[in-house]
């Protein structure tokens, strides 16, 4: 696993030690993450990165893991579609599961720490059943929280108030709450699997091994199988294309085991192109990070033609190998993707269509946004920009009501 | 000779959780609203990383063009310098009292669709040093060259708000403390510095500071 010199080629000499004096004013703290899954989904992969390279850099920094069973985590999924803004109605018995799992959960988990880190809803109630006073609460929302459902907003807000703190993605997200909120944008890690670079050799494995014909041009989107990812908007934008082009389309999904909505998704896509040599549907194991790389990097053109997105790291991925992509005007998408700059933003099957059509019409402008994208990346969504907000988030808790703080003023 | 320390900082924006999609909501939110809100909002706009900035020198006068639409009332805010008032809450009274007129005039309150409001955050910044020290004028041009941006907008810019003087750059009192070189005090205080961005300022301070070592 990557130490944290290794991104000294990629960040330069200056950011990697100004992490360090922040690491180092962090270093008598106890940390721990809670979230519901270790492989599998965005928040997973961050926590992979970001908790050893805390600890490298001196702050004690634990990971732990709620556990529920399948009936919990469809409670917890339905919870998460309805933040997102999807009218689901919740029984009394279905709230009460899930505030049950999460006692049942504090009792076995170490949360002995001076600051508690809680991602997303599904163990936002162990806040209820696990308080030390010394230590501060943040809850850590990964999800498009614009416009949630109202009930269910109200249900949750009596756990979140509890809260010292929270972190949205985006202001867009944040909420009326009697707590001080910050901005942490997610990340994608430059060295993993997923993102470092692959010869020649590593893609065309892939290449043959998925039976993948590069005969003409590859649009590709990378997601899990979900409706909020609409997998059958981004079919239905390929089929308009292909009307006037010749083209393929790659959905290649990832599973998540906190996801048992999946499958049903999953089936529906499968039903829709039944018989359409031109869409090749890769359903792909967690840890095949090596082949999405490897995808990301043979497509002409990428799409993440979300409904909702909390942020979208697929978009960040894909910017990052230089590729122009075009995503959906929602959530974190729109602070990553600005029109002809770093790639489109579109609201439709038809301005998919449209904006596929240009990229692949243009090549130069192509290859151009591509390279912007790639740069806006760099500056931006990289792990290491992540690393540095939360050492800055554990300084500012420390110093509440400060708007200045100085590192060493001599 | 005191040598010159050079900072950069990090900074986490803290949403308030308002928002206002008309022009109403925004005058009523920024009365309400504190010192720091304003000086995210209007200060220090001019070192995130927005797609707009560049264009209008502030958050506010970004959103009332871009996504209220009102040309009219973003070409009274962006010649609103609020480095002319001592402290944000003149500037805010100023602000207020410009956008007040300009509703006064309207025969209807413009509206954002959905999705574009107006969000209002505050922040905190962690100052670091940053590692580069000089003494002497060549070293300190040199540096101009390879200091981040952050770094120049905290001692250009915010260093002024720190100070509560509009003329009181960190760059241009180091000089004046340390040189005999009035003229060239005067150049960088010279500069209209809100209305440039960041890059700009580094572009002008490095033509400044090369006329006057070239004419030594």
């Amino acid at each position: 696993m990557a130490s944290i010199n290794d991104y000294r080629d990629i960040i330069g000499e200056r950011n990697i030690k100004q992490i360090e004096l922040l690491a180092r004013m962090s270093r008598n703290k106890r940390i721990v993450m809670v979230s519901s899954t270790r492989e599998g989904g965005g928040v997973a992969e961050i926590l992979n990165r970001l908790v050893p390279l805390l600890n490298e850099l001196g702050v004690d920094c634990r990971w732990e893991i709620i556990t529920g069973d399948n009936g919990f985590f469809n409670i917890t999924k339905n919870i998460h579609n309805a933040l997102q803004g999807e009218k689901i109605k919740f029984s009394g018995e279905e709230l009460e599961q899930y505030r049950k799992v999460n006692e049942e959960n504090a009792k076995s988990l170490n949360l002995d720490a001076d600051i508690v880190i809680i991602h997303d809803p599904q163990p936002l109630p162990l806040i209820d059943f696990y308080r030390r006073k010394k230590t501060k609460w943040v809850w850590r929302c990964h999800i498009d929280m614009a416009r949630p459902d109202l009930y269910l907003w109200r249900s949750l807000k009596k756990y979140i108030v509890k809260y010292d703190s929270s972190i949205f993605s985006i202001a867009k997200f944040s909420k009326s709450l009697p707590h001080p909120q910050y901005l942490i944008a997610p990340s994608i890690d430059p060295l993993s699997d997923k993102n470092r670079e692959l010869d020649n050799k590593e893609i065309d494995n892939v290449v043959k091994k998925y039976k993948i014909i590069r005969d003409k041009p590859i649009i590709l989107q990378v997601s899990r199988f979900d409706r909020f990812k609409d997998p059958i908007g981004v079919i239905n934008a390929f089929r308009l294309v292909r009307n006037e082009l010749n083209c393929q389309l790659i959905l290649a999904g990832g599973t998540s085991c906190d996801d048992p909505q999946g499958e049903e998704v999953l089936r529906q896509v499968k039903r829709e192109v039944k018989g359409d040599s031109d869409i090749h549907i890769l359903c792909l194991e967690p840890k095949k990070d090596i082949v999405i790389n490897a995808l990301q990097r043979i497509a002409d053109v990428i799409i993440q033609k979300s409904l909702k997105e909390g942020f979208g790291l697929t978009v960040t991925e894909a910017m990052w190998k230089g590729k122009p992509v075009i995503g959906g005007e929602v959530g974190g998408i729109t602070i990553q993707l600005h029109n002809h700059i770093t790639g489109f933003l579109v609201n439709s099957v038809e301005g998919a269509a449209y904006r596929i059509r240009y990229l692949l019409n243009r090549p130069l402008i192509s290859h151009k946004i591509g390279e912007q994208a790639k740069e806006f990346v760099l500056n931006n969504f990289l792990i290491t920009r992540h690393l540095k907000d939360y050492l800055a988030l554990f300084n500012i808790l420390d110093n509440p009501g400060k708007n200045i703080i100085y590192a060493d003023r001599s | 000779m005191k040598k010159f320390k050079f900072y950069d900082y990090t900074m986490l924006i803290s949403p308030t959780g308002q928002k206002a999609s008309n022009l109403k909501e925004f005058l009523n939110i920024i009365e309400q609203s504190q010192d720091k809100v304003l000086f995210h909002h209007l200060y220090q706009a001019h070192i995130r990383h927005d797609k707009n900035v560049g264009e209008f020198p502030n958050d506010f006068t970004n959103w009332v063009a871009y996504e209220l639409g009102d040309i009219a009332l973003a070409e009274k805010l962006a010649n609103f310098d609020p480095y002319d008032y001592k402290t944000v809450a003149e500037a805010k009274e100023v602000l207020i009292g410009i956008i007040e007129e300009h509703i006064w005039d309207l025969p209807t309150i413009p509206w954002v669709r959905q999705g574009f409001e107006f969000y209002f955050s505050s922040s905190t910044t962690i100052v670091i040093p940053l590692g580069i020290e000089v003494v002497n004028l060549e070293d300190f041009r040199n540096a101009l060259d390879s200091i981040p941006g952050s770094s120049l907008y905290f001692h250009f810019y915010e260093s002024r708000k720190i100070k509560k003087e509009k003329e009181h750059d960190d760059f241009s009192m180091w000089i004046e403390d340390n040189f005999d070189r009035a003229e060239l005090v005067k150049k960088i205080r010279d500069i209209d510095f809100y209305f440039f961005s960041v890059e700009e300022i580094r572009e002008k301070l490095i033509n400044i500071l090369d006329e006057e070592l070239k004419s030594v």
